[in-house]
């Protein structure tokens, strides 16, 4: 995707393991950092 | 490590993003017990778990090639890390690139840098001008 599209809705998992919905769960102008992992 | 060095100082940076109107989130692939621990030490902003790169996959962001890892500037941003984060187990796809992403609340990609290599993050003066950019908009 580009700058000016949509993000389609992707399911991804919270610390916790819940389900969770993106771009749902964005309240407000969203800085998203991706990582290769948290270790 | 670079990931973590970055993580730290959107945590530091997390009070002007909120003053600016905007949010963060992390999403990795790797562990949720990794995702958990960061959480309960205090992240101000929620770190998800992307098992599958779905989000990755969406944007483009793609995995290291073999070639990156040879390259002198590759081991230069892990280098410049080093004191600034402590590298833990590998979880996840330990080849995926990382990025950043800037959306707006209805899910549009307002802002993107696609990494190539190991720690290949814009710097936060970055993310933050960006930010402005989009909020001001």
């Amino acid at each position: 995707m580009h700058v000016g599209d949509r993000l389609p809705d992707i399911e991804l998992r919270t610390a916790d393991g819940a389900a969770i919905v993106l771009p749902g769960v964005f309240q407000r102008v969203t800085v998203v950092q991706l990582l290769r992992y948290y270790g | 490590m670079p990931c973590l060095d970055l993580l730290s100082q959107l945590r530091e940076a997390h009070p002007e993003i909120t003053a600016l109107g905007g949010d963060v989130l992390a999403v990795a692939t790797g562990a949720d017990y990794q995702a958990r621990r960061l959480m309960a030490g205090g992240l101000p902003f929620p770190a998800l778990v992307d098992p599958d790169k779905r989000l990755y996959q969406a944007l483009g962001i793609e995995r290291i090639a073999w070639d990156q890892w040879f390259r002198p500037s590759t081991w230069r941003r892990y280098a410049r890390s080093v004191g600034h984060a402590r590298q833990g187990r590998l979880t996840g796809d330990i080849l995926q690139a990382p990025g950043v992403a800037i959306f707006e609340p209805s899910g549009v990609l307002r802002w993107l840098h696609r990494g190539r290599t190991l720690g290949d993050y814009p710097t936060v003066v970055a993310i933050l001008d960006a930010l402005r950019a989009v909020t001001a908009a």
